[in-house]
């Protein structure tokens, strides 16, 4: 865990064989390949609990050390459906470092993680997992 | 206002029913006879659900029509617009609300509510409130040139069930499947819905019909839960929010100029 934390960038790149669950609406597992998962690490720039969407963007390095911001999806929830899963305005705080786990975007050059997924997930700097 | 009265509950028994109901003077001269055996014959479906799920054997079309399916059901003019729509022309990233009968495929919770003359539902998704005219109450029908985002809504309670027929469309580029499918409805879309309790829950037969896009019509069976607490409202769209996803697909037609949208 400790050496997930240490770096800053994108870890790994995980692939993952068949039978993961997929999104079931809204044909995310279109927009983010379900086979394989990322690790990032980074920074809380933007949590916006709204609807349809939430948005949550990191800001991790990328390999050269360069800022590069991540675009953080959770599936088809809303902000209303991720209430029901623990979420909340203030789940995230700005700065607060994050571990993300998620499927990477198809769009090629998209820094893009969805974390919809048992596959998936966010945790925080002293391990506990969000929500 | 007698009509926007909620229906008395089952339990008052029909002869407290009809009595309270006079005494408030909550029937107008003319409807006696009808309220009192549609007192009779009412379900009692009031309630808030969610947990969406289809019953059996219908993930080819439930909640949403399948790529499969739509290579079975569509028409070709139904399958060449699908071929044609570019993604970033969906309503839905300028918060238009959702259609039917995408709308029962969203995960979210809607509450029923009963009335003498109407039945209303109000989802979670999208602030969206369905009004059913139930039949037999002198309700305005549309006129000629009257079409409607999620049509015009006309019910009756029949063997322990309510019967909803939509009709009155608009043209709808998601009005069969949206989300990247994007299966279009006409004006000739209608829906029939049938709503009963199945223990605490509630339950729903659907069939979709379109003559102009579909070539034979969809039906499934979906279920709710009770919802344990009251709606989460207002959903209140965001647009930026709405158009996120718009980042990740490319348009169908790079030689177009981009597209700055207009946002409240």
């Amino acid at each position: 865990m400790s050496s997930r934390w240490s770096a800053a960038a994108v870890v790994a790149g995980i692939a993952l064989g068949p039978g993961l669950p997929a999104a079931a609406h809204h044909g995310a597992a279109g927009l983010f390949d379900v086979t394989r998962t990322v690790e990032v690490t980074g920074t809380v720039k933007r949590w916006s609990f709204v609807n349809p969407h939430p948005i949550l963007v990191i800001e991790a390095a990328d390999g050269g050390g360069a800022a590069t911001e991540w675009d953080i999806y959770f599936g088809p929830a809303g902000a209303t459906g991720l209430r029901n899963r623990g979420y909340a305005p203030d789940t995230f705080a700005i700065g607060e470092t994050l571990l993300v786990t998620g499927h990477p975007a198809r769009t090629p050059g998209a820094h893009a993680l969805d974390v919809f997924g048992r596959a998936a997930g966010i945790t925080r700097r002293d391990g506990t997992s969000v929500p | 206002m007698p009509h926007d009265e909620p229906l008395p509950t089952p339990g008052l028994g029909l002869p407290a029913v009809v009595g309270l109901a006079l005494a408030a003077g909550a029937f107008a001269p003319g409807l006696p006879v009808y309220a009192q055996e549609a007192a009779a014959a009412v379900p009692d479906l009031a309630g808030i659900y969610t947990g969406r799920r289809c019953v059996t054997g219908e993930g080819e079309v439930c909640p949403e029509l399948s790529r499969a399916a739509a290579g079975t059901m569509l028409t070709a003019r139904a399958r060449a617009f699908t071929e044609a729509f570019d993604e970033l022309a969906a309503p839905k990233y300028d918060c238009a609300p959702a259609t039917l009968p995408g709308l029962f495929g969203d995960p979210y919770a809607f509450e029923v509510t009963q009335l003498a003359d109407r039945v209303t539902f109000a989802y979670e998704k999208d602030d969206i409130v369905r009004t059913v005219w139930l039949e037999g109450h002198g309700h305005l029908e549309p006129g000629t040139g009257d079409f409607f985002t999620h049509g015009h809504s006309t019910g009756r309670y029949e063997d322990d069930r309510l019967v909803v027929e939509t009709a009155r469309f608009t043209f709808d580029p998601a009005g069969i499947a949206g989300d990247f499918l994007s299966a279009p409805s006409s004006t000739q879309k209608r829906l029939v819905e049938r709503y009963w309790r199945e223990g605490d829950g509630l339950r729903m037969e659907l069939t979709v019909d379109d003559p102009i896009f579909l070539l034979r019509p969809i039906n499934y069976v979906m279920a709710w839960r009770p919802n344990g607490g009251p709606l989460s409202l207002p959903w209140g769209c965001d647009p930026e929010a709405a158009q996120r996803n718009l980042r990740l697909i490319p348009s169908k037609y790079p030689q177009d100029p981009p597209v700055e949208r207009r946002n409240p």
